[in-house]
């Protein structure tokens, strides 16, 4: 009996190093007909909750079955001293998505491509060049402002989503301290600064990092809107949700040009829909979509820049983040009207 | 009861809800929908209870973006259980259309002679192959499951990706398929990593069995990780439990070991002890 407590000290020990604290899913392969038997009975207690996803049916053939955490370590020691073989499915899912990491980078040969940039971007950028000199709200417009574009503000995180991780969201940076990469640059801005809205946890999603603008990405345009001293606009450009916003998204309470920022926003989203029907809601960010801390929008509008607008392009969850190719087009030919209706109605208010 | 902003995020996401519960019970890969707008909402506090949410919303057909027509819906809140949905839609699909596909792509799935096995749906380019988009539409049925338990008021979720998907051939005529799929969760971003068994049967009966890798992460302090910075920093898998234990786990270790549930009931039926 004493063994069989030390036994059980060791797997109690073991289990709490264990990724996932909960309830598991086991792959069972039973070897012969006596251990689906023993396999069955175990089914048939009561208190052991299990739940058969896949029954024992012959052997060689794989049983699933769903424990309770409570029960655990009962079922796998059974298992374990029967000689019964099985494997637990999400830890497997891991190592799966694990191995497809690695196989990525071996495959990783291939020539740096035009298809890997941001295509909607380049669309906008075309639609200004071509209609220069041709169309005279365009003209009127470059030749009263400078229009700075950053395509793409998280080059190496850019880079990761296509090398390994397609849905990698931060930067790119170590934290000290922790296994977890990364650092939500839409949550590293000194607009209410980890409040609510952000996470302090480095293997959150939306970590908001050590210091405001510990990340270089964001540093590095905070200088230049500073430097530049005249920045009258900033236009951050996310997806997804279909949505236009403005500040504030720290807190709830209103901006003081709430008003004007709502109106001119109800009137680009109604431009955008005019083009294919794309349905946009709009509002301030804790309003329409939650509350955000530290976001670009928040700080570029407290320091000096009205104008402060974060667009949540197409879709509204159906593809999500994998939206497809085909549409990128369409995206930057629907968006390009709303953000016209931005940029002339800064010029026609200058501060 | 209080009118609420159709624009926002409470309503769509309730409105959602509403559609998870129908995309799940309504057991039909070809007559699912998905939201276009909120058109109009009001929620109600029920104290002691919770939040009851009444909306009208506008819908479109999952796979192809169809109008659909609109649908009324309740959605209650409630504190412990999952959020409980009463859903009306009108019909202005053709029902014997849908049902029609609806036997043609489980006749489809059904005479597979090899099972279907594939990763990545969407792929990284966002596009699905024509011949998988009944997987995928499976797949949106099963997870809705898994997305309607999981709701809350503020708390919503989408599917972001089928990792992978393996079809399990039957003989007693359903369809099985095994998936992995990740789910986007709003507002914390987190990419939750799902285990899912999805079982269609003849009578047009769906059912998901599934099991989430957050399962049971009541904590807030980092010792779980998420799929976004997990994939970083894996553990070695666990088939054999005896394993060493590592350094970073110490803490979360402590917190876990004082679960009073863990402590070991053996099964007293004689026949187990025979092989000790």
């Amino acid at each position: 009996m004493k063994v069989f407590l030390v036994f059980a000290a060791l797997v109690v020990g073991t289990f709490s190093e264990q990724l996932f604290v909960g309830d598991q899913v086991l792959r069972v392969v039973a070897s012969n007909e006596e251990q689906i038997a023993l396999l069955r009975e175990l089914g048939e207690q009561v208190d052991l909750q299990i739940d058969f996803w896949r029954d024992p049916t012959k052997p060689g053939r794989p049983a699933d079955l769903r424990v309770p955490f409570p029960r655990l370590q009962a079922v796998k020691v059974f298992l374990e001293s029967n000689g019964i073989s099985y494997s637990i499915m999400i830890e497997d899912v891991q190592q799966l998505l694990d191995e497809e990491k690695r196989t990525m980078m071996l495959s990783r040969r291939m020539e740096r491509s035009v298809s890997k940039f941001n295509f909607a971007s380049y669309h906008t950028l075309e639609e200004f060049a071509e209609d220069y000199g041709h169309d005279p709200t365009v003209t009127s417009l470059l030749d009263t402002v400078d229009i700075f574009f950053e395509i793409v503000t998280n080059p190496d995180g850019y880079a990761f989503t296509h090398s390994s991780n397609r849905l990698w969201r931060k930067t790119r940076s170590v934290n000290a301290g922790s296994s977890c990469i990364g650092v939500d640059p839409n949550r590293n801005w000194d607009a209410g600064f980890g409040d609510a809205g952000s996470s302090s946890n480095p293997c959150s999603e939306t970590y908001h990092g050590p210091y405001a603008h510990s990340e270089s990405e964001v540093k590095s345009i905070v200088d230049f809107i500073q430097s530049h001293g005249n920045v009258k606009a900033l236009i951050s450009i996310h997806s997804y949700s279909q949505m236009l916003m403005f500040p504030y998204g720290y807190k709830r309470t209103p901006a003081p040009n709430h008003e004007e920022l709502n109106e001119l926003a109800k009137k680009a989203v109604s431009d955008l829909a005019a083009v294919y029907g794309t349905e946009y809601t709009y509002g301030s960010i804790a309003d329409t979509i939650y509350l955000a801390a530290g976001t670009t929008v928040d700080w570029a509008y407290e320091n000096g820049v009205k104008y402060s607008y974060t667009f949540e392009l197409r879709d509204t969850g159906r593809y999500g983040f994998l939206l497809p190719s085909s549409q990128i087009i369409p995206t930057a030919t629907e968006t390009w009207p709303a953000l016209l209706d931005i940029l002339v109605h800064v010029q026609q208010h200058p501060y | 009861m209080f009118a609420l902003n159709p624009n926002s995020r409470q309503a769509s996401r309730a409105a959602w809800v509403a559609l998870h519960y129908s995309n799940y019970h309504g057991a039909s890969p070809s007559g699912l929908r998905a939201l276009r707008h909120v058109m109009k909402v009001s929620a109600k506090m029920i104290a002691d209870v919770g939040v009851k949410y009444y909306l009208q919303f506008a819908t479109e057909d999952y796979i192809s973006g169809q109008e659909t027509g609109n649908c009324f819906a309740t959605v209650l809140y409630q504190k412990k259980s999952k959020p409980e949905v009463n859903i009306k839609c009108a019909r202005t699909q053709d029902q014997k259309q849908i049902q029609e596909e609806d036997r043609r792509v489980f006749q489809y799935l059904r005479h597979q002679t090899k099972p279907i096995t594939a990763n990545k749906i969407p792929d990284s380019h966002g596009n699905i192959e024509h011949a998988l988009l009944p997987v995928w539409a499976l797949a949106v049925a099963g997870s809705s499951h898994i997305m309607l338990d999981k709701s809350k008021e503020n708390v919503g979720y989408f599917l972001a990706q089928i990792r992978t998907a393996k079809q399990w051939i039957r003989k007693d005529g359903a369809v099985e398929f095994e998936y992995t799929i990740l789910l986007h969760k709003t507002p914390t971003q987190e990419m939750d990593l799902c285990y899912m068994n999805v079982l269609w049967s003849l009578h047009q009966v769906l059912t998901a069995k599934y099991i989430c890798a957050s399962e049971s992460h009541q904590l807030d302090d980092g010792s779980g990780q998420e799929f976004g910075s997990a994939a970083e920093t894996l553990h070695k898998k666990g088939g054999n439990f005896l394993q060493g234990l590592s350094a970073s786990h110490t803490r979360s270790m402590g917190k876990l070991c004082a679960q009073p549930e863990a402590a070991i009931t053996f099964p007293s039926k004689p026949r187990y002890s025979k092989r000790e």
